[in-house]
C-alpha cells in the first residue's frame, strides 16, 4: 500500500499570553491509500488541531505534511487552494458548519463554482446526485439549514465535503454532536460512501467504540503527541501504554455489578515539563519516566508505542 | 436571527410598533406630497402673512405667507431623502471598513479603526459644519458631512459582529472548500451580520434628521426657499412671540419623525439583544 498522506514531527504550538501551549508537539504518522486511521485521545488533546493542520485551517509550526510524496505543508494558501479538492473536511458541529444563510443549493453548488467550470445544469445534476447520495431528497434543496434535523445537517455537510470527490478526508468527531441513534446511521454512510467514492480517511474521535468500528488502524494521542498506534484489532486485544489501558477501561460497562471506572480517578491534565507526558497520571510510573520522554518504538509488525514498560 | 422571528416579537413591543407606524406615516406623506399638500408650498400669499391656524391653513401660515402644513408635508420628503441617502452612504462605507478590518485583523485592523476613532473624537456637527463650510452648503455636501459621523460607528458595529461570525464552522468550511476571503467576507459573513447594522442604520436615521434639521436652522443644510423643517424653525424662530405656530408646527414635524426612528431602533435593538430589556 501507498501513502497517502505522511505527516513528520509536526507541530502547532500556540502563544496564549505568555504561555505556551503545544495543541500538536512533534507529531510523525503516515495514512495508507484506502485505510481509515482513527485518531483517539481526549478533548483538549490536540487531535482537532492535528486535523485541521492537515486541511491547512490552521498553519503548523513546525514539521512537515506530504501529500502523495509532495510537501504541502509549505505551500502558500494560494498553491494549496487547487489541493483542497483532493482533501476536504467534516466539521464535529452540523449546527455551526452550514451557513444559516444560504440555501443547500447554495451549500453543495459553492465548491463547484469555485473549482470546475460547469454549466448550470451540470451543477445541478451534480447537487441532486449528491443529495441522493447522503440519502436526502434533492426537492430539500431549495431549503435552509434550520429546517433539517442534527443528523441530516450533518448529511449535507458530508455531502459538501464530497461533491468535489477528494481522496482524503478528516472527519472530526462527526457523529459527536448527535444523538445515539443517528450516529450509527452517519457511521455507515460514511463507511459507504468510503468504498464507492475510494476514499481514504483520518477519523478523529473521543468514543473509542465508535472508533473501532470505523478504524482499520488507531493512534492514540495524549496532549499532543501520538503515545500508541497499532491496528484496531491489536490495539484492543494487546493494549500496552497506561493511558490506552485506561481509555479501554472507561467504556461504560453495561453490566450493573461490574463497577465502571474502577480505580479510575480523574486526575488533572498536567503538562510534565520532562520525562513522558504521562508520567504525572500514571501508575505505573517509573524513575526514568520522569526524566526522558519515551520514543515512540515498533514492538511488532502493526504496533508501535512510546512507553518504557513495552522495552522492559 | 430569523427576519420573521424578529418581526414576530417586534410586534410585541409596543413603542415599536408606535414608531413603525409614525415612520411609514412620514414615508407615505413624502411619497405623495404633491397630492396631500393643500397649497404649492412655495405659493406666497403675503397678505396672509403669520395668520394663525384656520380652516383654509390648518397649521397656519408663515412669514411669506406660505402654508405651514404643505411645507411639513413637502419637508419630510426633503428630510427623508437626505437622511435615507446620508445613512446609506454611510452604512456601505462603514460596513465595509469594518467587515475588512475585523476579518483580517492585524496592522489592517489598527490601522483602519485608529483612523475612525480620530472621527469619533470630533463632535458630530461640529464635523458637519467644519466639512459644509469648506465644501459650502448643497445637497451633495450635506450627505457627506452627516455620514462622515456614522461612518465610524457602523465600521466598529460591522467589525464587532464580523469578529463574532469569523470563527464560526461555516467560515472554516468555506475556507476549505476554496473560497477567497472577499467571498466569505460578504457572502458568508456578512449576511448573518447584519441585524446589528440594520439597527445601527434605524437609530442613525433619527440622528441623521435631526442633523439635518440642525444644519438647516443654522443655515448650513437645504438652503430656502425648499421647504424644510429646520429651516423654516429657523425662520419661524424670528417671530416666535407674535406667531409661535410657525415654529412649533416644524419643531413638532421633527421631533416626530427623530421619536419614530428611535422607538423602532430601540424596540429592534432589544429584540435582538434580550438582555438589554432587563438594565
Amino acid at each position: 500500500m501507498d501513502s497517502l498522506i505522511r505527516v513528520e514531527n509536526l507541530e502547532k504550538h500556540f502563544k496564549v499570553g505568555r504561555k505556551l501551549v503545544k495543541a500538536v508537539d512533534g507529531v510523525s504518522f503516515e495514512v495508507m491509500k484506502g485505510e481509515t486511521l482513527g485518531l483517539i485521545g481526549e478533548s483538549g488533546c490536540g487531535k482537532t488541531t492535528l486535523g485541521r493542520t492537515l486541511v491547512r485551517l490552521t498553519e503548523p509550526t513546525g514539521g512537515k505534511i506530504f501529500f502523495k510524496d509532495k510537501e504541502i505543508s509549505s505551500l502558500s494558501q494560494k498553491k494549496f487552494r487547487p489541493l483542497r479538492k483532493k482533501i476536504q473536511i467534516v466539521f464535529q458541529d452540523p449546527y455551526s458548519s452550514l451557513n444559516p444563510r444560504m440555501t443547500i443549493r447554495e451549500i453543495l453548488s459553492r465548491p463547484l463554482k469555485v473549482f470546475e467550470n460547469l454549466s448550470g445544469s451540470e451543477i445541478e445534476g451534480k447537487v441532486t446526485e449528491a443529495m441522493t447520495s447522503v440519502g436526502l431528497r434533492p426537492e430539500h434543496l431549495n431549503r435552509y439549514p434550520h429546517e433539517f434535523s442534527g443528523g441530516q445537517r450533518q448529511r449535507i455537510a458530508i455531502a459538501r465535503a464530497l461533491i468535489l470527490k477528494p481522496e482524503f478526508v478528516v472527519l472530526d468527531e462527526p457523529t459527536s454532536a448527535l444523538d445515539v441513534s443517528v450516529q450509527a446511521q452517519i457511521l455507515n454512510l460514511l463507511k459507504e460512501l468510503k468504498k464507492s467514492f475510494n476514499m481514504t480517511y483520518l477519523f478523529i474521535s473521543h468514543d473509542l467504540s465508535v472508533i473501532r468500528y470505523m478504524s482499520d488502524r488507531i493512534a492514540v494521542m495524549y496532549l499532543g503527541k501520538i503515545v500508541e498506534m497499532a491496528t484496531s484489532d491489536e490495539l484492543f486485544e494487546n493494549p500496552i501504554h497506561p493511558y490506552t489501558k485506561l481509555l479501554m477501561k472507561s467504556i461504560p460497562n453495561p453490566d450493573p455489578d461490574k463497577k465502571n471506572l474502577i480505580g479510575l480517578e480523574v486526575p488533572d491534565m498536567i503538562v510534565a515539563n520532562k520525562g513522558c507526558r504521562y508520567h504525572p497520571r500514571c501508575p505505573l510510573k517509573m524513575k526514568r519516566c520522569e526524566e526522558k520522554e519515551p520514543e515512540l518504538v515498533r514492538v511488532n509488525e502493526e504496533h508501535l508505542v512510546a512507553c518504557y514498560l513495552s522495552i522492559s | 436571527m430569523e427576519w420573521k422571528k424578529i418581526w414576530k416579537r417586534l410586534k410585541k413591543n409596543r413603542f415599536a410598533v408606535v414608531g413603525f407606524w409614525i415612520i411609514i406615516a412620514f414615508i407615505v406623506m413624502a411619497i405623495f406630497a404633491p397630492y396631500i399638500a393643500p397649497y404649492d408650498p412655495n405659493e406666497q400669499d403675503l397678505l396672509a402673512s403669520l395668520q394663525g391656524p384656520s380652516l383654509a391653513h390648518p397649521f397656519g401660515v408663515d412669514y411669506f405667507g406660505r402654508d405651514i402644513l404643505s411645507r411639513v408635508i413637502w419637508g419630510s420628503r426633503v428630510s427623508l431623502t437626505l437622511s435615507v441617502e446620508a445613512v446609506l452612504l454611510a452604512t456601505v462605507v462603514g460596513t465595509f471598513i469594518g467587515a475588512i478590518a475585523g476579518y483580517y485583523g492585524g496592522a489592517i485592523d489598527e490601522v483602519l479603526m485608529r483612523t475612525m476613532d480620530v472621527f469619533l473624537a470630533i463632535p458630530s456637527i461640529l464635523l458637519a459644519v467644519a466639512i459644509v463650510a469648506v465644501l459650502g452648503p448643497s445637497n451633495f455636501n450635506l450627505i457627506l458631512a452627516i455620514s462622515a459621523y456614522a461612518v465610524p460607528q457602523f465600521s466598529r458595529i460591522a467589525r464587532g459582529a464580523v469578529l463574532a461570525e469569523k470563527n464560526k464552522e461555516y467560515v472554516e468550511a468555506a475556507k476549505s472548500v476554496g473560497e477567497n476571503s472577499l467571498v466569505i467576507i460578504f457572502k458568508y459573513i456578512l449576511p448573518n451580520a447584519l441585524p446589528p447594522i440594520v439597527i445601527q442604520a434605524t437609530l442613525r436615521m433619527a440622528a441623521s434628521i435631526m442633523s439635518i434639521a440642525g444644519l438647516g436652522f443654522l443655515g448650513l443644510g437645504v438652503q430656502p426657499p425648499t421647504p424644510e423643517w429646520g429651516t423654516d424653525l429657523s425662520l419661524a424662530r424670528t417671530y416666535l412671540e407674535i406667531a409661535p405656530h410657525a415654529g412649533i408646527f416644524p419643531g413638532l414635524a421633527i421631533f416626530l419623525a427623530v421619536m419614530g426612528f428611535n422607538f423602532l431602533g430601540d424596540g429592534l435593538n432589544e429584540v435582538i439583544n434580550p438582555t438589554l430589556k432587563d438594565r
